[in-house]
């Protein structure tokens, strides 16, 4: 593990519950969030145990089978999912709030019951497989696949999956994975529910009480390598190319955000200088866009986005570099800019959605992003100017730092790079690697 | 990947609840025939009905995405065997039950999702000029009966021919 030391110390507590009333239905939305649990768990070898044992959670229990349980929840009128995140193993349930108590008796007994049949784990690992095949068929999947794998240093994470880990897997280690999720250091849950707070609390004292806590420990995201790679992934023939251009960003709670947010807006939204001149002047291009990757405890980065039809890869490329260098001094940017602050000011009305209010409590304990209220916010997007967004550009944005991740045709794209930067020698890889 | 398609009437015609209580019974909960027959039996790896309306007609359409190694022929012919067991009316009350509170949550998300409750109200005042069409539609969901469902998979699925587009991957 190269994790580094995280920017800031997460301080969610174990037994949290992050609560939003919604009496506008009689729905309850709750989520389990084993902090800790995620697939920065997995041993060596066996990329893919976190999302088998997420799939094979509600295959079965020694009292009931898979379909006793899908069809229990489903006359319940309940959604019941779990999924993997790097640091998380999250349980997601949704149902009327009259059925409440039963379905988190019946979730509480597949946790604490966990206990699939072998064969029900043999289907998952062949599904898993299956959908490894199936994600090779998708390129935009494939780019941002290929994508994290070069930002985080070529290793397996940011892999669409491994295929010798699955088949690799045994029962045994998924039952063993998710011991070690049960009894995570960190256990939270969010609620979005017509019911009060405390009978949300004394619905989920079920999971809490009483709990073992000497299982997975979260530990430091993997960081992004500061690299300036140049690789393309072959696919002889395709008829688009498509590329990722990232640079290292800021860290979450720096007070650039906004500056930043409202920079690659003019930059890089639908309404930007990018879409502008590479899709709407020129032609070259479906999609074109300038994108932050949020930062979370590992600084963000900023990223670019483009999609050119083949023959159009060797106008699209250079002028994209050619862009990104000259778009601070760009009149056509300086305008856009300029009315950004309106645009975004306008947006607060989105922090007030019960999601979006429990996202971003969660993320003030997690990365130390704090909560602004209305005037706050207006505040700090109001700060922000031509002059703050210039100093922002000339500090963090930076072109010759780009990693530059290219799905195309290799014999195509490989002379075009040569052609552009002799400093960056491209690296062509099969997209075969993203799934061994 | 697997597509087809069949030629239904639009969203006033009295045969549109069962049709959609039918997509449901098939594709709608975890539990739902075909994903029990071939999505947990990891012969696809996703599966989907649905009965699309427009304002003169619609289409009743599944799309599957086959698994590796296992054959259209052998998804087809389990499609098929719902659709002639839906058609015989061998679907059970849990079903209908489960189809109900499908509808029943869809409502509620719509009502907490402004896109949704603009594409719900949209789709309603589009297709029937009625821009309250998709509460209205609730009591009739509500009286779909097994005969109906049956009737309108006979009719409109195993009675008719419909066309089926099957995508095969390159090669690697």
């Amino acid at each position: 593990m190269n994790a580094a030391a995280p920017l800031f110390r997460d301080r969610i507590r174990d037994g949290a519950l992050y609560y939003e009333h919604d009496p506008r239905v009689p729905m309850t939305a709750l989520q389990l969030v084993f902090h800790g649990g995620g697939f920065q768990q997995e041993p060596t070898g066996l990329m893919g145990t976190a999302r088998v044992a997420a799939k094979t959670l509600f295959r079965g229990t020694p009292a009931m089978t898979r379909q006793q349980i899908l069809q229990q929840l489903d006359l319940l009128g309940a959604t019941v999912d779990a999924s993997v995140s790097e640091t998380d193993f999250t349980i997601s349930l949704s149902c009327f709030t009259r059925a409440l108590d039963r379905v988190i008796a019946l979730v509480a007994s597949v946790v604490e019951n966990a206990s699939f049949p072998e064969e029900e784990c043999a289907l998952v690992i062949r599904q898993e497989l299956n959908s490894l095949s199936a994600a090779l068929q998708n390129p935009e999947r494939v780019l941002t696949a290929a994508h994290e794998f070069v930002v985080y240093g070529a290793g397996t994470q940011g892999k669409i999956g491994s295929r010798a880990g699955l088949e690799r897997l045994t029962r045994a280690d998924v039952v063993r994975y998710f011991e070690g999720v049960r009894g995570a250091g960190v256990l939270f849950a969010t609620a979005i529910s017509d019911l009060p707070r405390a009978d949300l609390e004394r619905a989920l004292a079920v999971f809490t009480r009483g709990r073992r806590a000497d299982g997975f420990q979260l530990r430091s995201e993997r960081p992004f390598l500061d690299t300036r790679a140049t690789v393309i992934v072959d696919s002889p023939g395709a008829t688009n190319d498509r590329l990722i251009w990232s640079q290292t960003g800021i860290a979450a709670a720096d007070p650039r955000r906004f500056d930043l947010a409202l920079i690659l807006d003019a930059l890089g939204s639908s309404e930007g200088t990018i879409f502008e001149v590479l899709r709407n002047k020129n032609g070259w291009c479906y999609g074109a866009y300038g994108y932050l990757v949020p930062a979370t405890t590992r600084p963000g980065r900023i990223a670019y986005y483009a999609d050119p039809a083949g023959e159009n890869s060797h106008r699209l490329v250079p002028e994209l570099l050619s862009i990104l260098g000259r778009f601070p001094g760009d009149a056509d940017f300086q305008v856009r800019l300029a009315g950004r602050n309106e645009t975004f000011a306008n947006r607060y009305a989105y922090q007030l959605e019960p999601k979006r209010k429990l996202t971003n409590a969660i993320n003030e304990d997690r990365y130390g992003i704090p909560v602004l209220d209305r005037e706050g916010y207006q505040r700090a997007i109001g700060a922000v100017t031509a002059s703050t967004a210039a100093a922002v550009i000339r500090e963090v944005f930076a072109v010759e730092r780009l990693a530059m991740v290219y799905y195309g045709d290799a014999g195509r794209l490989t002379p075009l790079l040569a052609g552009l930067d002799g400093s960056r020698t491209p690296t062509v890889i099969e997209s075969g690697l993203l799934i061994a | 990947m697997l597509a087809s398609a069949f030629h239904i009437p639009d969203m006033t015609h009295p045969d549109y609840p069962p049709l959609v209580t039918l997509a449901k019974i098939l594709t709608g909960g975890k539990s739902a025939v075909l994903k029990e027959r071939l999505l947990h039996t990891s012969r696809v790896t996703s599966i989907m009905a649905d009965a699309f309306v427009g304002k003169d007609c619609g289409t009743f359409e599944f799309f599957a995405q086959i698994a590796d190694g296992v054959e259209f022929a052998e998804v087809e012919a389990v499609v098929r065997q719902a659709l002639e067991e839906c058609a015989r009316g061998e679907i059970s009350r849990d079903q209908l039950t489960i189809v109900k509170n499908e509808i029943e949550r869809e409502l509620y998300q719509s009502a907490t999702n402004p896109d949704s409750l603009g594409q719900k109200l949209g789709d309603g005042f589009i297709n029937t000029g009625d821009l309250a069409f998709g509460v209205k539609i609730l009591d009739a969901f509500g009286r779909v009966d097994i005969p109906q469902i049956g009737a309108a998979a006979r009719r409109y699925l195993l009675d008719q021919p419909g066309t089926a587009i099957r995508l095969h991957p390159e090669p690697a």
